[in-house]
């Protein structure tokens, strides 16, 4: 059965001229029915884009040169008149800032259900209901005096509780998720994901989400894939690429954060910084910052190879790897 | 509910005190004449006898203070002094002209509506594309267009040559009114339209990069209704603000307006009253300008709060 | 392993990126600025040289020459009067202009000062001072000017007047947020606890970036100040004759209309043309002044 959502390839491209640069590369991964992926990766390294052209709204400016991504089997088209059309009733989105993704002017109620009406044809009276039973299921309290209200009058976890009912309303089968928890307290965060996982178990929802956050990952998600620079460097099973990472860069985001198991070990951030995208290192793009760089390293493109079953990682010396996680 | 009143309430009181503020304004201005202001008023020419009337007739007699009261008092009585030039009271003359300039000024501000909006929306929406280009001449150019010009420009396209207007006057019939307002208040709105557009541009441009419209997008909303029922609403919001700003300049270029058209509204008698040395008409009708400006702007500001939300609700 | 909180993941900010380019060379890049200057320098210069490439002078009549159109002798034509209006507009251009450009001075340089005070001070400084600039806002721009003028009397006196005391209030409300703004940040309540003066404060640190905003909108409002110089010619009660003006010489016009319509039209070009110029100057001055 063909998976709920496959990415094959796909490259976008910004600027133009000697400005110009990928901000995805060749990226690929695929979700089943049911199935999360999670998207891990510092800012800028280009998992809020993948998710946009996946979805079909990059900013102006950029352009998708390459890829193809496919839903349930289905292509959808990465440009064009028909990108909108495509996706209505398979994919949706969830976009990170509850504050400015709802219409300040409009009241919750209204914006739920104007995809079952204008979409999806409902009648008025019955999109109204189906507003109503997706605030339910999204955990809103008090659902009919909360359509009433406007955005600014609701708490920031409503908000996104609102957020995410109105990527319901278009009865999509893949959920894109871009950070909805970042602008969250993180009491609220741990109440989204546990909808967001309930919602996946209830309705069979293939679910990426895109966050920088690898606690949360763990989370939700069954499957990782971690991204710097435009680049998928490793992606596998989530327990296994969090126990035993394959790619120094993982390893280095693990380092980073802050483990409350184990008090002692204090966080170590990665060196360097992240590159000027205009001026790409040779070879693998995370040499520089790498303590297991060799000089083979910088001249050879280094791509994404199977390590394991299920696993891949874009990394020469990933056997070292394990060495290293286990010494701490 | 009870949150917009109170709303409207506080923006009531706000007003006062400008409106207060404005009668200080105007009775000092007769004290501004340096010199004997009756004396001036009156002219060379008169005998102490005529001074001395005009004198007590504005109220001059006595300290500061006890004129300012003597002119509160009047004013809560409605009375606005008396015309030197006609003779009759300055209320009776304002009232008889009110409604032509009210109608200019408002069909001026309708007109600014629908021209500015869809015009600004476009430009935004073909950001640095051809439209977005031609349209952003016109705050270019239409700045520097002096009102009177535009005027006569108008006169001399649509009256002279090809006759679709008046050229002047008010006429006898509603028909009549209606035509000889067009180009009056077309003029008039044209000395802010571009102002209006130029920042109006800059609002849409914000609203379309917004969040809330990626999301309707997301929705899979046609573009037209996500133009419509999202962006367009939210950027009707700083329009009104604008236009409630700009208001008083509308209201102003009356002035000038019914010169160029030969209308007999407020503004023109304010010039007449000027060329008369009718000082109490001159101190009338200023008055009258500058609390219309002040009630304008508290009805754009409920229009404002009844349009956002956030503002009447908090 | 319970993972709750990464760090040092996020990119650091980019260091900042080395010096601006200096001013004159980023002035230099803005089309808008180069053009709008180059419009400007050409009025303004034409003007100036007034005496030196007219034929005939503003006031030179003519009886039997009047109302003709342009010709090889008056390359715009004569007036009712037979005077040649191209030397008329030039010369107007050196009264309007001139009054245009100096007339703002005050309401800029006391505006913006006083609006730093009530920013900075705050208190009764304040309170005062944005009531009255609320009081006077109230007032339509013209009504007030007209009431002015009337009271003061025409000509350019009262017109220098009518703008000092009407106009500086823009620039008062501009200046006043930006204080308020630019007092609020940390190195100014640093350099204050570090024991700075308040005047050395406010003319090291406050002035400089209050000011940018400020010389930006005193471009426009040359505009809006010949438009007032121009329009109270046009009623009658700016520039009297004899001296000529674009306004009164689009006044003169307005009974010829059916015959000869460049009396009123031609004068309004320069005004367009010095308004476009000064348009495009300031959108050059806000890219140019534009913080990094």
């Amino acid at each position: 059965m063909a998976p709920a959502l496959e990415v094959t390839e796909l490259a976008v491209e910004f600027g133009d001229g000697a400005g110009r640069f990928r901000a995805v590369d060749d990226v690929s991964l695929s979700v089943a029915d049911g199935g999360a992926l999670g998207l891990v990766g510092e800012s800028g390294c280009g998992k809020s884009i993948t998710l946009r052209a996946v979805m079909g709204l990059l900013p102006t400016g950029a352009r998708v040169v390459g890829g193809r991504v496919l839903a349930g089997g289905t292509e959808l088209p990465l440009a064009g008149s028909g990108v909108r059309a495509a996706r209505r009733r398979r994919v949706a989105m969830v976009f990170q800032d509850p504050s400015s993704g709802l219409n300040p002017v409009m009241r919750v109620g209204a914006q739920v259900a104007e995809a079952p009406r204008s979409v999806l044809g409902l009648s008025r009276r019955r999109a109204r209901a189906r507003a109503l039973e997706l605030l339910a299921m999204c955990g809103v309290p008090d659902p009919e005096r909360r359509a009433r209200a406007y955005p600014h009058q609701l708490s920031g976890g409503t908000r996104q509780r609102v957020m995410i009912a109105i990527a319901l309303s278009s009865d999509p089968r893949i959920l894109l998720c871009d950070e909805p928890t970042t602008a969250l307290d993180v009491t609220i965060q741990a109440q989204i994901l546990r909808l967001l996982h309930d919602l996946r178990e209830r309705m069979g929802l293939a679910i990426v989400f895109v966050t920088h956050s690898l606690a949360v990952v763990g989370e939700l998600c069954d499957s990782l894939a971690v991204m710097y620079a435009g680049r998928i460097v490793e992606i596998g099973a989530t327990r296994q690429v969090l126990d035993r990472p394959g790619h120094p860069y993982t390893l280095g985001l693990l380092r980073s954060a802050v483990d409350l198991d184990s008090p002692v070990a204090e966080p170590v951030s990665i060196p360097g910084l992240l590159h000027d995208p205009l001026h790409r290192p040779s070879g693998c793009p995370f040499h520089p910052r790498c303590w297991l760089a060799g000089p083979e390293c910088s001249v050879t493109d280094v791509q994404l190879e199977a390590i394991g079953a299920g696993r891949r990682s874009a990394c020469l010396h990933h056997e070292r790897l394990g060495e290293a996680a286990s010494r701490g | 509910m009870r949150k917009t009143w109170r709303y409207a309430v506080t923006r009531l009181a706000h007003s006062v005190p400008v409106v207060f503020g404005v009668t200080i304004v105007t009775f000092l201005l007769l004290h501004l004449i340096p010199g004997d202001p009756a004396r001036k008023l009156v002219g060379p020419h008169a005998g102490p006898a005529a001074v001395a009337a005009v004198r007590r007739q504005l109220g001059l007699d006595g300290s500061l203070v006890n004129q300012f009261g003597v002119f509160l008092s009047r004013l809560a009585h409605g009375d606005t002094g008396r015309s030197f030039f006609y003779g009759v009271s300055t209320r009776s003359l304002v009232i008889s002209r009110l409604s032509v300039t009210a109608a200019l000024v408002g069909l001026a501000a309708l007109f600014c509506v629908i021209l500015t909006l869809p015009l600004a929306t476009l430009a935004a929406v073909h950001k640095d594309r051809l439209a977005d280009h031609a349209i952003r001449v016109i705050p270019l150019v239409g700045l520097g267009m002096p009102a009177f010009w535009i005027g006569i420009l108008f006169i001399i396209v649509f009256s002279v040559n090809l006759g679709w207007f008046p050229v002047g006057g008010w006429g006898v019939t509603l028909g009549d009114h209606l035509r000889a307002l067009v180009l009056p208040a077309l003029t008039a709105a044209l000395g802010i339209i571009p102002l209006l557009i130029r920042s109006l541009r800059a609002g849409v441009l914000d609203v379309l990069k917004a969040d809330f419209v990626a999301t309707a997008r997301a929705k899979g909303l046609r573009e037209m209704r996500v133009l419509f029922r999202h962006v367009t609403r939210n950027a009707l919001i700083p329009t009104v603000a604008l236009l409630g700003l700009n208001i008083a300049y509308l209201i102003g270029s009356t002035v000038i307006v019914e010169r160029v058209f030969d209308l007999n509204g407020l503004g023109s008698l304010m010039l007449d009253a000027v060329g008369n040395r009718d000082f109490p008409v001159v101190e009338g009708v200023t008055l009258v300008f500058a609390v219309a400006v002040v009630a304008l702007n508290l009805f754009t500001d409920l229009v404002s709060a009844q349009l956002d939300p956030r503002i009447r609700l908090g | 392993m319970r993972l709750l909180a990464v760090s040092g993941l996020d990119v650091q900010p980019d260091v900042a990126a080395g010096r601006r380019r200096p001013f004159v060379r980023r002035a230099f890049s803005s089309r808008s600025l180069l053009a709008g200057l180059c419009i400007v320098a050409s009025v303004t210069t034409l003007a100036a040289l007034a005496p030196v490439i007219v034929r005939y002078g503003p006031n030179q009549q003519n009886p039997f020459h009047g109302m003709e159109g342009p010709s090889a002798a008056h390359w715009l034509g004569t007036d009712e009067l037979g005077r040649d209006v191209w030397s008329r507009v030039l010369y107007a251009g050196r009264t309007d202009l001139v009054v245009g450009f100096l007339a703002v001075l005050f309401p800029f340089g006391f505006g913006t000062l006083l609006g730093i005070a009530a920013g900075y001070f705050g208190g009764v400084v304040e309170t005062v001072t944005m009531r009255l600039v609320d009081v006077i806002i109230a007032f339509p721009f013209y009504v007030l000017v007209v009431a002015l003028v009337f009271i003061i009397g025409p000509g350019i006196r009262g017109i220098y007047i009518a703008i000092a005391l009407t106009d500086w209030v823009v620039y008062a409300r501009m200046a006043r947020t930006q204080a308020l703004v630019v007092r609020e940040l940390d190195w100014v309540t640093a350099a204050r606890s570090g024991g700075l003066s308040h005047a050395r404060v406010l003319w090291r640190h406050i002035l400089p970036n209050t000011i940018s905003q400020a010389i930006v909108y005193v471009m426009s409002d040359i505009v809006y100040v010949l438009l007032a110089v121009v329009t109270l010619g046009y009623l009658g009660l700016g520039i009297q004759p004899p001296t000529p003006d674009w306004g009164s010489m689009i006044s003169d016009g307005q009974s010829f209309l059916s015959t000869n319509l460049w009396i009123s039209t031609i004068p309004g070009i320069p005004i367009v043309l010095t308004g476009l110029g000064l348009s495009l100057v300031a959108d050059g001055l806000t890219d140019v002044l534009r913080p990094p």
